[in-house]
């Protein structure tokens, strides 16, 4: 949507490149039907929600003067039965296509803000870089801040701006995918937007979920926002560092996700003091090598 | 918040429909969400009211039936009605191991004014 009045305007996002001040793709540039100095003066219909499908048959129709087979001049029905992330889902599948084509890893990385996501990316980079080529596509609502300092460790990097949009979705990386050229048997991460809601939903075409979370979060996470613990592959308990100064406790943290996901997997790291990091990079080399054998 | 990004994929997919079905205006559209879709149905109301403005759904009502949940349990097998995602089995208290419905989020169906028939009675 468009950032300056959520009008749902086109191309509202933005997809830059490091050390370059033009987007590459998408762009704000749009003119607003509607200015705020007439006022906003709209009113749609009324509409209304159903509790339950079982209160009705699904073969209605709502207005009394259209029935089915019998329309008013002019009126017809059109049964869509479409799924609304079917163009998402379809881009999706693309998009892991062509990860399977390249042999591409693919890690879609979702956390909340603030979970230590981008040093943990400094780190893995930093100890992976010359094993195999490793890219990043990086989403935040606003900023070059991560794509900065991803940029700094030499390695290709396209940040996507949302703008307002709180998660990115699979056309935005299918774009971003073709501002660099990805080589065949490589590792790519995308960093998603710090949001443990919307992005559950939203499949990028990624090889692999990983969840990051941090002990200054609160162990009852899992229960919270279980959407994303079911829909994720690998879980990542970050900051373990401040275990003594938090009232984190571990197992139950643990047991609330694998209640939510039983084949949920958990690797307990400090990014800041490597802690259990080894066992983080073995799986990513396992993982890379497993489709580049 | 990502109702917004639903609604204006709705509309999208509308507007292609109607044009694909040369239809002129939409005079209501009806929408399945589950409840275990993870779409709040105020939001996603409130959300398409700012997305169908000045679209063929400018004045289309919104009908949103949100449908119920079930699961399976891993441990004991037994199907249960489930209202949140993290309802966990009557029997053994432990969460679906795979959710059979609820899930969706689709546009039903739609009701439009056909274009052709517009222009012939203004022809006439």
């Amino acid at each position: 949507m468009c950032d300056i009045c959520g009008c749902g305007e086109p191309g509202s996002y933005k997809i830059r490149k490091a050390g370059l001040d033009d987007p590459v793709e998408g762009g704000f540039e749009h003119s607003h039907p509607h200015g705020y100095d007439q006022g906003h003066i709209h009113d749609h219909n009324h509409s209304h929600h159903h509790p339950y499908s079982d209160d009705h048959d699904h073969n209605h129709s709502h207005n009394e003067d259209i029935i089915p087979g019998e329309m008013a001049t002019g009126k017809r029905i059109i049964n869509l039965g479409k799924d609304i992330l079917e163009k998402n889902n379809l881009m999706a599948e693309r998009n892991r296509g062509f990860f399977e084509a390249k042999e591409v890893f693919c890690i879609n990385m979702v956390s909340s803000p603030g979970s230590g996501k981008t040093t943990l990316l400094e780190k893995t980079i930093v100890k992976l870089k010359d094993k195999f080529p490793v890219y990043v596509i990086e989403g935040d609502q606003q900023s070059m801040l991560d794509a900065d300092r991803i940029a700094k460790l030499g390695i290709p990097v396209v940040q996507i701006n949302t703008g307002l949009g709180c998660h990115l979705d699979a056309n935005m990386v299918n774009k971003a995918l073709k501002s660099f050229e990805i080589k065949s048997h490589s590792l790519l991460f995308i960093e998603n937007v710090g949001n443990l809601v919307c992005p559950a939903l939203f499949d990028l075409g990624e090889t692999s979920r990983v969840l990051v979370m941090s002990v200054t979060e609160g162990d009852d996470k899992p229960v919270k926002y279980s959407a994303m613990f079911r829909s994720s592959h690998l879980c990542l308990i970050n900051k373990t560092d401040l275990l003594p100064y938090v009232d984190f406790q571990m197992d139950s943290a643990v047991n609330n996700a694998a209640v939510m996901n039983p084949s949920l997997e958990f690797f307990k790291i400090s990014a800041k003091t490597g802690e259990g990091m080894d066992l983080w990079f073995a799986w990513i080399i396992h993982n890379v090598s497993k489709i580049n054998p | 918040m990502h109702e917004l990004t639903l609604a204006m994929t709705i509309v999208d997919m509308v507007v292609e429909e109607a044009e694909r079905s040369n239809a002129g205006t939409v005079q209501e559209i009806e929408l399945e969400v589950g409840v275990l879709s993870g779409v709040n149905a105020d939001a996603l109301e409130f959300a398409l009211s700012l997305a169908m403005r000045n679209t063929v759904l400018e004045n289309a009502f919104v009908l949103i039936v949100q449908t119920k949940g079930s699961g399976r349990c891993n441990q004991c097998d037994r199907v249960f009605a489930m209202t949140e995602i993290w309802t966990t089995c009557p029997g053994c208290n432990m969460p679906a191991g795979e959710i059979l419905s609820g899930d969706a989020m689709r546009i039903v169906s739609l009701v439009v004014n056909d274009q052709e028939e517009i222009d012939s009675f203004a022809l006439k």
